[in-house]
């Protein structure tokens, strides 16, 4: 029978176990309804433009020398831009994420693509340099105090090494949010920007371009990669935190089993020493006796 | 057409639509707005024509039941029609909402920073150095105005 005394001190310390992940699956909680709430906000912002680029790309036709962001050139040089957490007990998330954005960099390269990698999080970092994938961007300190500005600066590198002609083609990798126990990791094409056409009957009529279109093409192609990138950090913001309240929910439920196996046995290990002890005086008592 | 039928009802009310990032933030009647483009100050009235304009952060101005009001736009752009204007800009502050003091330091932060700065032009710390310059400029305007 095992040491009363070991047996009770391991439960002191699976009950602080339990404290702090039953903490953590609150912040957690707390954290994925403010992300939750951010990706419903920016919602009317991503539309409007999402509507306007249909409706100007609509337009604009296959003119691809219009801007260098409609551009379609061969895809030799791919960037995979990576989304992963800068933390970790989040259960599959960065996991999940690394080997599917893995695969696909495996597949590019068997294609013959120059492939780079773009990290976001320093999670992904960590697994993609052990792996010996050529990074080129790493973004660090993303997710304390998200911003739209911070998805703009990653935008703005994005933007440049396109129009420089230093990429052909940049694809999105990430958590999609589906529930709290469901994350899907999605791979979009980011770059060059799809031409949609989707034309309603009102934007029959063409705008009048203040300056001129280029000007407004200008603004508003690079304002689209900035929200699909801020949109996509929202997406695995909430994923991950949803994640990590998954996993921590069942590390308290295993936790509380432990605790309840181990307090049986606890219990068994007290019942056996007194019955020893019984058993003990008894035996004396009998000597005496005699 | 839908438009026409808009047109004929509100000959003399604008829409007014504000949308960043952080929300839908102004959805009110006007009766004429003042938007600052990168071209410079561009007035809109009801029954304009449809036009679309990048934006400058900077002051916008509105006039609302005889009253003109101002708020602080960021970069974006403008989308105006007949009856409405939406514009989609990347910040937005009322003058309750700026802290001059706090503006003023974040100016003296972002001016600093681009000073410092000695990367390669396109590096994501220059590009967000002058976003933050510029709106920092952009609420000072709208106090000072």
């Amino acid at each position: 029978m095992a040491n009363l005394k070991a047996i009770r001190t391991r439960i002191a310390s699976v009950k602080n176990t339990r404290k702090i992940t039953r903490a953590m699956k609150l912040v957690a909680a707390a954290r994925l309804r403010k992300a939750q709430e951010g990706i419903t906000r920016m919602r009317p912002y991503a539309l409007q433009t999402l509507k306007m680029i249909s409706s100007l790309s609509a337009r604009a036709g296959d003119d691809e020398a219009l801007h260098p962001l409609l551009a379609r050139r061969q895809p030799q040089k791919v960037m995979l831009v990576v989304l992963t957490s800068d933390r970790g007990l989040a259960g599959a998330f960065n996991s999940g994420i690394g080997k599917a954005a893995y695969k696909q960099y495996l597949e590019l390269v068997a294609e013959g693509r120059e492939v780079t990698v773009a990290i976001i999080g320093r999670k992904g970092g960590d697994y993609f340099r052990r792996r010996h994938a050529p990074i080129t961007h790493t973004f660090s300190n993303i997710y304390e105090a998200l911003s739209y500005n911070k998805a703009s600066s990653i935008g703005d590198v994005i933007v440049t090494d396109y129009t420089s002609h230093k990429l052909d083609a940049v694809y999105l990798c990430y958590n999609e949010f589906k529930s709290a126990i469901s994350q899907k990791v999605v791979l979009e094409r980011l770059l060059p920007i799809e031409p949609m056409t989707v034309v309603a009957p009102e934007t029959a009529i063409d705008f009048i371009y203040e300056p001129d279109q280029r000007a407004i093409l200008d603004t508003i192609l690079p304002l689209y990669v900035n929200v699909e990138i801020y949109r996509a950090l929202l997406e695995s913001v909430a994923s991950e935190h949803g994640a990590r309240m998954t996993a921590m929910d069942n590390a308290t439920n295993n936790a509380a089993d432990m605790i309840s196996a181990l307090t049986l046995q606890a219990n068994r290990a007290r019942q056996a020493a007194i019955t020893t002890e019984l058993m003990e005086i008894i035996g004396g008592a009998e000597a005496l006796k005699g | 057409m839908a438009q026409d039928k808009h047109e004929a009802k509100s000959a003399t009310a604008l829409g007014l639509q504000i949308a960043t990032p952080l929300g839908m933030q102004l959805d009110t009647e006007v009766e004429s707005v003042q938007v600052p483009s990168v071209a410079g100050e561009l007035g809109v009235l009801p029954g304009h024509v449809p036009l679309l304009a990048a934006l400058k952060p900077g002051v916008l101005k509105y006039r609302k039941q005889g009253q003109t009001s101002q708020v602080a736009v960021g970069a974006g752009y403008v989308e105006a029609g007949a009856a409405s204007v939406r514009l989609i800009s990347e910040f937005y502050a009322r003058p309750e909402d700026v802290d001059i003091e706090q503006a003023k330091q974040d100016l003296a932060k972002a001016e600093q920073r681009l000073k410092a700065f000695t990367g390669m032009l396109g590096d994501p710390e220059h590009g967000e150095a002058q976003r933050e310059l510029d709106w920092a400029l952009a609420r000072i305007a709208l106090v000072a105005s």
